[in-house]
């Protein structure tokens, strides 16, 4: 369960643990209590799992008070680290930690685990920008070791050759570190990217994944193969896992993980359903148990896995039914509506949704746009019907004014009625021209 | 009556030796009193009397006792020579009057004697081993009088319990490998064509041989070199009863056969596989697989199998003489064959990472490589194959090629090979000329109905079977309904695609199908469905682009609080995005390098134009950036509207 935690770490496993609900409450007070009693050896109270772990286990605040020991605690209990570092990262004094260890004097021959070390509580406490800059000193280093296997052989030789294979196991555990720190980050393709540049580029990959990984302590190599393997699943578009699972200098990879091939090919082979039950079953519990895998597990990982596959079901689909997918996919049905209602309405998806059916609806990019155009035509097209309405009253009056005049003088009124019944008739086809127009345009 | 029979056979076979060797002895005396002559005449030929006598003396002594040795190789080297001749009956009479020798009372000089004695038996059996291989007829009469010499050899060994210095027990060892029976030119899965009468005399002569010498069997000893000698006849004993039980009785899988036959091969994690096998035992039991496969259409112990694959393909590539042996190279492409085709029933992991079609191809190759060496080793005369081995080998040549052609612009006729043209006009061919045919022309239930007639090979080739009637389906929706019909029920569609009425395609079947050439980017013709109403519809009208807003414009979080969390929410919406492939214009990437995968990925999730939608009339003119001005849009039509209010 703890994958060998030993120092903080294992109260940063077991608070996490706690903190999400996890596990019979039998299994929570043994955890509790193994905190507990972990904390009273190191003579540190202050971390910030204290509250929840003496309430799991039952112990009376007295009890933890009475039980303190005298002394200093055994080296094997700080996970590697100096006792008072020991006690910040506890505290969750991550900045404190840090500080700390980088203002130690270090041997050359333990520089590159001691910024393992830096890196770990990096992690720990989330600093991704303190990452980065870890990231780039990383290359730099690794740059200049080629360049000083290249220009200085001769010197080369005076170093033993253990430091020299210590020095490159630290810092291919630090790149590790790194993949670690993206999937935190829960940039799933730069996380896998990056440990397969590692795999094809660093001949000594596999070897230090396979052997030298779980004695860090930190990370254990089931939890980080699982995180390369969720990040393929999910970075990984579906139509490219059938060229994936063939790349040649991957293949050593994929002998070390059954699962993530029995995972592709039921993918490949659209058995979603089977898939999921792995997805949901044995991958979400291991996660689940993970300090490091499950924050990103639960926050976004498991459920774009299956957007994922909801939005193929919409790119094949102009109609189904949320309880087909729901049957289909193996998927509870509420859990669908919700994600994928979501999803619809976050990327402005072409689909209606009416009651149990999706059903594609046709529009264009311009779509919103063209709907408050149209209502504008309408609102236009009324304005101009209520002006055609009084153009013709006021053609109604004019006709009836020279009924008036042509009482009077004849030439004079016979000459005004002509002139009036051109203008009446030139003012009416102006407007008229235009009435049309503006008609045809929004009509049409 | 039979058994009677045999007796009075033994009995007077026993009587012939008796006076053979009567016979021997009569010749070795006579050979002796010649040879005492000669010393005579020899020594009367020396004129000095006095230095003749001292030197009579002298060599009187030193030639009896080098006489016998000197006697011996002379008669040895003699043998030899007429064995190279091919005088075998001299050669013979020669080894056997060193073998009838008297013997001395000397220790050193009788062990001497012993040994030239079992050199010559040695030659014996040696000679009777080419006799027997250039035999044509009458090879009965010759395999009794091997027997005699079999005996005779176990006789002696007794008599001397092997304490004798020298290579003795390998001396052994090579001859009974070198005088049993040769079987690479038969199959333990392939025994229709079988001169049954010849194999079953050769067969029991093995067994006669071999049991001859069981006793062998009881001798303790740690000697690595005597273990190995008993390990042969074991095996030797072992394999005569199999191959008598294939066919006598043809059916092997019994328990004295079945909870032995893996003996056959050690295989321990003490020492290594290689140390501790040889050809004959690994080839047998290769053929016990195969013939395992061929009626069960499965391996039980797929681990063991697969390590004698590869250290049968290691011992022949090794070896010229091995790899011009065509039996050996049928035994080993037809176990591989068997392995992967037993494997698709399986969850292999190496099997996963190989390309469907290269496997395949590489299926196809060796039912050609098989059909080829069959023919140089005369088994493709008859023109009505009855062999059910051969219907297999020359199905599943066919039926692989089938399946490779559908998808290749390459059209290679399989039945253009020589190794197939021998066979036209037998039944087997005519039947999958008419499968090769249907499936051309994509006639599902004539195609079933031509692949019933072929029943025997519906088990032992049900996965490629099973993936033509696959492929089948899928080329038929793709290549005829998908063109004619714009939108049609799935109903309809299954029961255009039925393969036969005890093999109904299921609504899931299809829509299988269907979701497999898309994610495999094999749909010819762009479809959509319609899940509630069961109707699919096709044609690239139905290409159209699902988002409304662009892939920058996307978000998650409705409500954003401050810049910084805006800014980590882009990020985050963003991966979402490339993850999901909301924008991605499906494509496959073709390459061995991830490298290169990844960069081709990587460029696919970092731009921002959107995919290509072909219904699309402005579709060269918009651009994405005109999506920054969409809202712009919108905000002038509202102002307008309210202008108009």
């Amino acid at each position: 369960m703890f994958h060998g935690a030993k120092g903080p770490l294992l109260i940063e496993r077991i608070g996490h643990l706690l903190s999400i609900n996890y596990g019979e409450k039998e299994e929570r007070k043994r955890w509790a209590m193994q905190g507990i009693s972990y904390l009273q050896e190191v003579q540190c109270t202050s971390t910030p799992y204290l509250e929840i772990l003496v309430e799991e286990s039952g112990l009376r605040p007295v009890s933890l008070l009475n039980s303190q020991l005298v002394g200093k605690p055994h080296f094997s209990l700080l996970g590697g680290f100096d006792e008072n570092i020991a006690r910040d990262i506890i505290s969750h004094n991550f900045q404190n930690a840090i500080f700390q260890m980088e203002s130690e004097e270090v041997p050359l021959t333990k520089r590159y685990q001691h910024l393992e070390k830096i890196t770990q509580i990096s992690l720990l406490c989330k600093n991704f920008k303190g990452i980065e800059e870890i990231e780039y000193n990383v290359k730099n280093i690794i740059q200049g070791r080629k360049n000083f296997d290249m220009l200085n052989s001769m010197e080369k030789d005076r170093i033993s050759h253990e430091v020299v294979q210590d020095d490159s196991f630290s810092l291919l555990r630090i790149q590790m570190l790194l993949c670690v720190s993206y999937f935190l980050q829960e940039r799933y393709f730069d996380c896998c990217t990056k440990f397969f540049t590692m795999m094809t580029s660093e001949p000594l990959t596999l070897k230090v994944l396979s052997e030298h990984l779980d004695c860090m302590n930190f990370i254990s190599k089931e939890e980080f193969i699982m995180m390369v393997n969720i990040s393929v699943l999910i970075s990984i578009p579906l139509d490219n896992y059938d060229d994936f699972i063939y790349l040649s200098d991957l293949k050593q990879f994929f002998q070390m993980t059954p699962l993530l091939v029995n995972c592709l090919e039921l993918l490949i082979n659209t058995n979603f359903n089977k898939f999921f039950k792995i997805w949901h079953g044995e991958i979400n519990k291991i996660c689940m148990e993970s300090l490091f895998l499950e924050p990103s597990w639960s926050s976004s990982a498991a459920v774009i896995m299956r957007c994922k596959i909801y939005f193929f079901y919409l790119r094949i689909s102009k109609k189904l039914q949320f309880s087909y997918l729901s049957s289909t996919l193996g998927i509870d049905l509420e859990d669908i509506k919700e994600e994928l209602t979501k999803l619809i309405i976050s990327g402005q998806l072409n689909f209606e949704i009416d009651g149990d059916v999706i059903h594609f609806e046709d529009s264009s990019i311009l779509q919103s746009i063209v709907n408050e155009i149209s209502r504008n035509g309408t609102m236009i097209n009324e304005v101009i019907d209520k002006l055609k309405n009084e153009n013709t009253d006021l053609k109604d009056i004019i006709q009836g004014n020279p009924l008036m005049y042509s009482g009077g003088n004849n030439t004079a009124t016979i000459i005004n009625n002509e002139s009036s019944d051109d203008m009446d008739i030139d003012e009416v086809n102006d407007r008229s021209d235009i009435s049309d127009s503006e008609g045809g345009l929004f009509e049409c | 009556m039979s058994d009677e029979d045999n007796n009075y056979d033994d009995f007077m076979l026993s009587d012939d030796e008796g006076m053979e060797s009567i016979e021997m002895e009569e010749e070795t005396d006579d050979e002796d009193k010649q040879n005492i002559e000669i010393n005579e005449d020899n020594s009367q030929d020396d004129q000095d009397r006095g230095a003749a006598r001292h030197k009579q003396h002298e060599q009187g002594t030193f030639e009896k006792h080098d006489r016998v040795e000197d006697i011996c190789e002379r008669i040895f080297e003699q043998g030899q020579a007429l064995k190279e001749d091919e005088r075998y009956k001299e050669a013979r009479d020669l080894f056997l009057k060193i073998y009838y020798k008297e013997e001395f009372s000397s220790d050193e000089s009788i062990e001497r004697l012993m040994t030239w004695k079992f050199k010559s038996l040695i030659e014996i059996l040696r000679l009777r081993a080419l006799q027997l291989y250039f035999q044509k007829n009458g090879a009965q009469d010759l395999v009794l009088q091997i027997l005699e010499d079999t005996a005779t050899m176990s006789v002696f060994l007794q008599r001397i319990d092997f304490q004798i210095d020298g290579n003795i027990f390998e001396l052994l060892s090579d001859t009974f490998e070198v005088l049993a029976p040769k079987w690479e030119r038969v199959f333990l899965f392939d025994i229709e064509k079988v001169d049954r009468e010849n194999m079953i005399c050769k067969i029991d002569f093995q067994k006669n041989f071999m049991d001859q010498f069981q006793w062998i069997l009881r001798k303790p000893g740690k000697d690595c070199k005597l273990q190995n000698l008993q390990r042969i006849i074991r095996k030797k004993i072992f394999i005569a009863v199999v191959w008598y039980q294939r066919l006598t009785m043809g059916n092997v899988f019994t328990p004295e056969i079945s909870s032995q036959i893996e003996i056959l091969v050690k295989d321990n994690e003490c020492s290594s596989f290689e140390e501790n096998n040889d050809l004959e035992s690994v080839s047998m039991l290769l053929q016990y697989y195969i013939l395992e496969y061929m009626n069960t259409a499965r391996i039980n112990n797929r681990r063991l199998f697969k390590k004698c694959i590869d250290f049968f393909e290691m011992l022949i590539s090794k070896s010229l003489t091995f790899s011009q042996e065509s039996g050996l190279m049928v035994i080993l492409y037809t176990s591989k064959i068997v392995f992967i085709l037993d494997s698709d029933s399986e969850n292999d992991l190496s099997f996963a990472l190989m390309r469907y079609y290269d496997r395949k191809e590489e299926l196809k190759n060796m039912f050609l490589y098989i059909l080829k060496h069959l023919e140089e080793m005369g088994k493709l005369r008859e023109r009505d194959i009855t062999s059910l081995f051969h219907k297999f080998i020359l199905s599943g040549f066919i039926f692989t090629s089938m399946i490779l052609e559908a998808i290749s612009t390459d059209k290679i006729n399989p039945f253009g090979f020589e190794q197939v043209k021998i066979a036209l006009g037998s039944p087997i061919v005519n039947v999958l000329e008419d499968v090769y045919r249907c499936f051309a022309q994509l006639e599902l239930r004539q195609l079933n109905a031509s692949i019933s007639l072929i029943p025997e090979l519906s088990v032992v080739l049900s996965g490629i079977i099973q993936d033509i009637y696959y492929l089948a389906q899928t080329l038929k929706l793709w290549r005829k309904i998908a063109r004619l019909y714009s939108c049609i029920s799935i109903s309809d569609i299954i029961s255009m695609l039925q393969i036969s009425d005890d093999n109904e395609m299921t609504r899931d079947d299809l829509l299988t199908i269907l979701m497999r050439s898309i994610m495999k980017n094999r749909s010819v013709v762009y479809f959509k469905l319609d899940l509630t109403s069961d109707l699919v519809y096709f044609g690239d009208e139905n290409k159209v682009m699902l988002p409304r807003c662009s892939k920058e414009e996307f978000r998650l979080m409705i409500s954003p609080k401050d810049e910084e969390t805006t800014e980590k929410a882009r990020l985050i919406d963003f991966e979402y995005v490339n993850d999901v492939a909301i924008y991605n214009n499906p494509t496959r990437i073709r390459t061995k390098s991830s490298k290169e995968f990844f960069n081709t990925l990587r460029k696919s999730r970092e731009t921002v134009k959107l995919p290509r939608v072909s219904n699309q009339s402005n579709e060269d003119t918009f651009l994405p950036s005109y999506m920054k001005f969409s809202n712009k849009y919108l905000e002038l039509c509202k102002l307008a509207s309210n202008n108009l209010e």
